[in-house]
């Protein structure tokens, strides 16, 4: 067992105990991250990036470097790769190699091959679970997409057990004019205390579309960070779903530099936050050049005790002209308890650009409750029909049909 | 079937009905009529459980039921159907998974198994075809973009499929072109069955030439005042509400 995580420096002795393989061999590259790590302690309430979600029971918790649990029976909706990731740790995998698509894992690649994508750009000084992951990554994938896909590529992520430090980290480049859909879909079985801390790099290259959709479907007794970081070159699409479910605490920080012209981004989420749960969102998008279109939106609701918590925080930067950036965050307070907080950001140094942004949190419609209910529908079924039509509008994005209807099923749509 | 005696309800304090009696029986049509503001919407607000309003006396008796006791969905389980003067729009919802949702709650209420998809498509074939409904309609959300008239076909057809034992259409006429009224209409009368009843809440005539009422209720103030068969419905559309007035201001 190692020691609480506060205590970074017990920590990185009691971990490197562990002398895990990968970490020696790519002792060069973590280096770096590893120091800052140990010159930066977690946030408070205090930082501004952290106003709403505690990290302290993170913090004062120990784990333990992972084993694999029992694996866990997920549906996949979709022909797809297949990748199982068990408690973080790659799972009977074997790497896949076409004139299509390569995936690596870090056992069968170099440092050399990823120098320059880990860890690229990451907003490290506010976010220490990055360097958590940099330092301390428990598997890695290194995904390489070459052409346009036949399949969607589709991770797995089982967690089992307790007291878990479960860190993927996963590189993905998409190569000129190539394509792909990568979903990674998170499951849990009887779990206390795990950390599932994703740490994802996307290098959407010149011309490439990826999309990277997130199924957060986990039990409770996970802490959930999926740390993306998106950098696009010119006439890129990047597009990013986020589906978050049950889980008692989900943390995204969700990244994007736009560093060449002609680009699109897409950001899309939906939660429906129930019981203690806590889901908290935070996006930013980074117009540094000009001729670009954003879109992002997020919905859900807040029930029970629930807190649901949206950040999207959106730059133009001076010489981005002739930007148009529109992001909205809509929410429905199912309760006096529960707690949303949304904050959309805009910070607009360019004066050429249309954008705007909005946040609206309301109650459900009363009106059209009365209609469902006075043609049979219990308050409970006509509450959930219209919750699902809510989310679904978020959900129509989803471009895969199949992956799209069974997204909708998990949120109990037909 | 439906006994309304003494019934007051308010919303905000103010009295809106004020002492209201009705009585109606299998197999009957009954028809409300009376000028604005007399509490016409009110009332089948208040007998579909709209809880805005506060019934302060009185009571309502649904086959012997109490209908303040049951809940707006348990009034509809019951077999009580109100068709809206003004139908909601429900975005994302989609029709076809709310009328089969409601479908198999009634029948979970009423102790039976889940309607098949089979039964259920051959149901919306049927009753769609019924009241010339557009089928391509039921594919999208619920009243989402429908027209007027498409609005208030809608409802009937919730209606055929739903078979409640007693309708209330309320305003079903207005907005509605003479051949969608005929539609309309066509579509109550298919429905009607001497084991079911069908109140008609309107302010015009018009509807009664398609849809012939048993009886016909003037409700004023908050109360019925008058009560007569087809022909009275004549006589107000020839001579308005104000001898009813007069009548009553020299009682
Ligand atoms: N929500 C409300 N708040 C206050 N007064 C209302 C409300 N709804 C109806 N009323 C009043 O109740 C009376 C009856 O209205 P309504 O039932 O719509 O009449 P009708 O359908 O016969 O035209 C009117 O005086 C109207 O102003």
């Amino acid at each position: 067992m190692i020691d609480t995580l506060e205590k970074t420096n017990v920590f990185t002795k009691s971990i490197e105990e562990a002398s895990y393989e990968l970490w020696d061999k790519f002792e060069k590259l973590r280096a770096p991250f590893l120091e800052l790590l140990n010159k930066t302690s977690f946030p408070t309430t205090r930082d501004e990036y952290w106003k709403y979600t505690r990290t302290t029971k993170i913090s004062k918790s120990s784990f333990n470097f992972p084993k694999k649990g029992n694996s866990i029976d997920v549906e996949i909706p979709v022909n797809a790769y297949v990748i199982y990731l068990n408690n973080g740790l790659l799972d009977e995998f074997s790497v896949i190699e076409s004139e299509l698509l390569s995936i690596k894992s870090f056992e069968t690649i170099t440092p050399d091959q990823i120098a320059k994508y880990f860890g690229h750009e990451q907003d490290n000084e506010r976010n220490i679970f990055n360097l958590l992951n940099s330092a301390y990554f428990s598997s890695g994938l290194f995904i390489e997409v070459k052409k346009e896909l036949d399949k969607p590529v589709y991770i797995v992520n089982q967690l089992n057990g307790e007291n878990i430090f479960a860190q993927p980290r996963k590189i993905i480049v998409g190569n000129k004019f190539s394509k792909a859909t990568i979903i990674e879909h998170t499951v849990s079985n009887n779990c206390n205390n795990v950390l599932s801390n994703n740490v994802t790099e996307v290098f959407v290259g010149e011309n490439s579309n990826i999309n990277y959709t997130s199924i957060q479907n986990e039990g409770s007794g996970v802490f959930h960070l999926d740390n993306i970081q998106a950098h696009q070159d010119k006439d890129s699409i990047f597009t990013n779903h986020t589906y978050s479910f049950q889980g008692d605490w989900i943390r995204n920080n969700i990244n994007t530099w736009v560093n060449g012209e002609n680009c699109e981004t897409n950001m899309f989420g939906a939660y429906n936050a129930k019981n203690k749960q806590l889901i908290d969102n935070h996006t930013t998008l980074d117009h540094r050049v000009a001729n670009c279109l954003s879109n992002e939106l997020y919905k859900g609701t807040a029930s029970d005790k629930a807190t649901v918590t949206f950040n999207g925080k959106v730059f133009v930067r001076k010489d981005a002209q002739k930007i148009n950036a529109f992001q909205s965050n809509n929410n429905i307070l199912l309760s006096d308890d529960a707690t949303i907080n949304s904050k959309p950001e805009l910070e607009i140094y360019a004066d050429d650009v249309k954008c705007s942004h909005g946040s609206t949190t309301g109650q459900l419609d009363e009106e059209a409750l009365f209609y469902l209910r006075s043609r049979g529908l219990s308050e409970a079924s006509a509450n959930n029909m219209l919750v699902g039509a809510f989310v679904g509008e978020v959900i129509e994005h989803v471009e895969i049909p199949e992956l799209r209807d069974y997204i909708k099923s998990l949120y109990g749509l037909e | 079937m439906l006994s309304i005696k003494n019934l007051h309800a308010s919303i905000e304090d103010k009295e809106i009905i004020k002492g209201l009696n009705l009585e109606v029986k299998a197999g009957e049509v009954h028809a409300i009529m009376g000028p604005n503001g007399a509490g016409k919407s009110t009332l089948s607000s208040i007998l579909a459980g709209n809880e805005d309003y506060e019934v302060t006396k009185g009571e309502m008796l649904f086959d012997g039921k109490d209908l303040s006791e049951l809940g707006t969905e348990e009034r509809a389980a019951e077999g009580l159907f109100l068709a809206f003067q003004y139908p909601v729009e429900i975005p994302g919802v989609s029709n076809m998974n709310f009328l089969k949702t409601a479908i198999n709650e009634i029948r979970s209420y009423r102790g039976e198994a889940p309607i098949a998809a089979k039964e259920f498509l051959k149901m919306v074939k049927e009753k769609s075809k019924l009241v010339e409904l557009n089928p391509d309609l039921l594919k999208r959300y619920v009243n989402e973009g429908f027209s007027g008239g498409e609005k208030k076909r809608n409802e009937i057809f919730q209606m055929a499929m739903l078979e409640p034992k007693l309708a209330i259409l309320d305003e079903t006429d207005s907005g509605l072109d003479i051949d969608a009224l005929r539609v309309v209409s066509n579509g109550v009368n298919a429905l009607k069955s001497p084991s079911n009843a069908t109140v008609v809440i309107t302010h015009y005539q018009r509807l009664l030439d398609y849809i012939i009422p048993d009886f016909v209720h003037v409700l004023y103030d908050g109360r019925i005042v008058k009560s007569g068969t087809k022909e009275l419905a004549l006589e107000l559309e020839e001579k308005g509400y104000d001898w009813i007035k007069e009548e009553l201001a020299t009682a």
